[in-house]
């Protein structure tokens, strides 16, 4: 393989779409939803840094990580609760570079098993990991349910992306099959074919409840449920492990939405040709979902443990389900 | 050889998980704890473990003259510090044989009215915080912030009004004024219905509280819960109907119950309780008699009786008692006060058991805590250094003693 294309993976992985470029959008994405539900709730949100308050989640960030102390408990096991925060990290790097936004994108066939991998599991592991790595009763039962609202969202998730998958593979004939470069590229075409948009609907419907739950926000912020148990997985994090987790958890927030931009909303689409409106289009659609995800955010309370399980076979792996059984039969 | 023996009993040890709810916790607003014991995410057992805030009141109100008094108990509680202050000092009116003119006994009324608004929007926002519903909380509390303007505008304070006194309130009313509390009674009342709607048809407040915390009626009398939480149950019982007190006796207004025995019902009475409160406020504001309502404080009288008085209040909590007892003295020899909130949270712990966790604090929200009315000290007995617990009805004869 070409070293020069190894060491552009590399930079890559460090800058656009990687570390340096994930930290900009989970940072700038955690100002959109923290500043329109504030506005929603007639509150001010965000204002003292930075214009509009934009970077208030940067300052967050730094000061958690530099300026902070971190304070732990006998039974408290730091390192490892570091190491799986950079393991979650690693993996939603590796996930953007999966992702057809850069020229130095990685893509093949099947890469969506790789998305899963790494976006779906590694990030909800360490997760877990750092939760229970410094244990309390808070912790303990934040990461307990988290773990049961993560055994059926995340496949929710990746349920609801097989169908454009599988679409664009078997219904366009499009190459590299199960990949998500193909989805990308063909998903406005899944949208305007008559027999295609039903099951796009419902695969688009499930993706959004899952990203929801996934997301632990309202109405199935369950894991870390105020009232009930404090903060849940991050009681008992502070000083930069807490900067760290909440990185990984905005990260998420990001890459979810922008796979809901691109694989459902056609990324740039109609302006795949030009690159500045293109890039443009695919800002204002991500800007879009999580404008939406902010909605249904504002606009519910918390369901408890078992209702917002149900809640989510119903409304997302339902017509996960739905449509897949759809896609198969055209 | 070993000898059979059949079993006769099974010990049961569950595996629990021992949850501190309190006494710093974020669905608490006041000190408590809650120890719950959860068996999976099943409540099995809850201690309600009080003593964080105890100040001493009762105390503090032997120890100030009469008048001062006034003050202190208004002290007790913020949210409602008029209904106190009421409670007392009909006792104190009871002592000295005063009775206020009719305009002072509308207009606190009206003030105690206002202060069950603000309080029960204030309850209502709270449930659907601790359900996770910010979006309304933060507008509830935003429209509750009218009401305690029409306060201000009544007695001069938005929290503390220290707005009775023996024979009279301290401030009277206006036509000026009057108008601007009716113009925030209708502003309110619109945004009440819009509440009570959203409480009845949003998805998440009805899964989280229908079916949620329900007590039977025979739990109620049998724990001697009061006040909405009683109501909710079908109990009809309101001092306001009861004793009809003050201006009770002349305002048209409703006892409202429901059968539901849940969150819901409660939360339902409440907003009944709100409605009522309103047209309460505009009868009062719109038939307030003529007269003097603030007495001339120089000639109040300087020498009480010795005699004992026992007045109760219908609080937003519920029933709220005040004895008092002089000995001819400038200073009362006793003054007991009995909460809504000691009668429901002392005794509420029944109410958690097989709900699951999520459910704690949304039930516990429903009895309208209010921690630092209902704080009691341990007894010690410094001669055989026991540590006990004091009945609801030691209290109560030692009150009297």
């Amino acid at each position: 393989m070409d070293i020069m294309y190894i060491l552009g993976v590399l930079a890559s992985a460090l800058t656009y779409p990687g570390l340096a470029t994930l930290w900009i959008i989970s940072m700038f994405s955690e100002w959109w939803v923290r500043k329109l539900t504030a506005r929603a709730q007639r509150r001010m949100g965000p204002t003292y840094v930075g214009p509009l308050g934009v970077l208030q989640p940067f300052a967050d960030f730094i000061k958690l990580l530099v300026v902070k102390s971190e304070s732990s408990q006998r039974y408290g096991n730091i390192s490892l609760a570091k190491a799986f925060a950079f393991v979650g990290i690693g993996a939603l790097v590796a996930s953007t570079l999966l992702l057809p936004i850069s020229p130095y994108s990685i893509y093949s066939r099947y890469d969506l098993i790789l998305l899963i991998y790494f976006f779906g599991v590694w990030v909800a592991v360490s997760e877990v990991v750092i939760a229970i790595s410094i244990p309390n009763p808070f912790t303990l039962k934040g990461a307990s349910r988290y773990a049961s609202v993560i055994a059926l969202c995340e496949p929710a998730f990746f349920l609801s992306l097989l169908i454009p998958a599988y679409l664009t593979a078997k219904v366009l004939k499009a190459e590299p099959t199960w990949s998500i470069t193909a989805v990308v590229s063909y998903a406005p075409q899944l949208w305007l074919n008559p027999l295609t948009l039903i099951p796009m609907l419902l695969s688009l419907i499930s993706i959004l409840v899952a990203t929801q739950s996934k997301l632990m926000l309202p109405p199935f912020n369950i894991p870390e449920a105020e009232q009930e148990v404090i903060a849940g997985p991050t009681t008992e994090l502070s000083g930069p492990l807490l900067a760290l987790f909440n990185f990984i958890h905005d990260a998420d927030l990001a890459i979810s939405s922008l796979i809901i931009t691109l694989a459902f909303l056609g990324g740039p689409y109609p302006f795949e040709s030009n690159p500045a409106l293109g890039a443009l289009t695919t800002i204002v659609k991500f800007l879009l979902v999580l404008t939406v995800i902010t909605v249904i955010r504002a606009s519910f309370g918390r369901f408890r443990l078992e209702q917002g399980l149900k809640t989510i076979v119903k409304y997302s792996i339902t017509p996960g389900l739905i449509g897949l059984a759809i896609a198969l039969i055209i | 050889m070993f000898n059979m023996v059949e079993a006769t009993q099974v010990i049961k040890i569950p595996l629990t998980l021992e949850i501190p709810v309190g006494p710093q916790h974020p669905a608490l607003h006041e000190p408590l704890l809650l120890k719950l014991y959860a068996d999976g995410e099943e409540i099995v057992k809850v201690d309600v473990i009080t003593g964080y805030n105890h100040r001493g009141i009762e105390k503090l109100a032997e120890k100030n003259s009469f008048f001062r008094d006034i003050f202190i108990v208004g002290r007790v509680c913020g949210i409602c510090n008029t209904v106190h202050a009421n409670c007392y000092v009909r006792a104190v009116e009871q002592i000295l044989d005063v009775t206020p003119p009719q305009r002072a006994k509308y207009l606190r009324v009206l003030a105690m009215e206002l202060e069950r608004i603000h309080s029960h929007l204030l309850i209502l926002a709270v449930t659907a915080e601790i359900v996770g519903y910010d979006t309304l909380f933060m507008y509830m509390m935003k429209d509750r912030e009218y009401v305690m303007k029409a306060k201000e505008i009544l007695t001069g304070a938005r929290v503390m009004a220290d707005y009775m006194m023996v024979g009279g309130v301290r401030r009277d009313l206006d036509s000026v004024k009057v108008e601007r509390i009716l113009e925030i009674l209708n502003k309110v009342e619109e945004r009440v219905k819009h509440y009570l709607k959203v409480f009845q048809e949003d998805v998440t407040l009805n899964k989280r509280l229908v079916g949620v915390g329900v007590i039977k009626p025979s739990d109620v009398v049998s724990h001697s819960l009061v006040g909405p939480v009683a109501r909710a149950s079908g109990i009809k019982t309101d001092m306001r109907a009861q004793d009809r007190y003050d201006a009770y006796d002349e305002i048209p207004f409703n006892v409202v119950t429901d059968k539901g025995m849940d969150n819901y019902a409660r939360a339902m009475v409440r907003f009944g309780e709100l409605f009522e409160s309103i047209n309460m406020c505009r009868y009062i504001l719109t038939h307030l008699p003529q007269g003097e309502a603030v007495p001339d404080e120089r000639r109040l009288p300087r020498r009480f009786p010795a005699g004992e008085s026992y007045a109760t209040v219908e609080a937003p909590r519920g029933e709220l008692t005040y004895y008092v007892s002089s000995s001819g003295a400038d200073k009362p020899y006793r003054v007991k006060i009995r909460t809504p909130s000691l009668n429901n949270i002392v005794n509420s712990s029944f109410a958690y058991l097989n709900h699951y966790i999520a459910d704690v604090p949304i039930i516990f929200a429903s009895f309208d805590p209010c921690i630092s009315c209902m704080e009691r000290a341990t007894v010690i007995d410094l001669k055989s250094r026991s540590v006990r617990e004091v009945t609801l009805k030691d209290l109560s004869r030692w009150g009297l003693k």
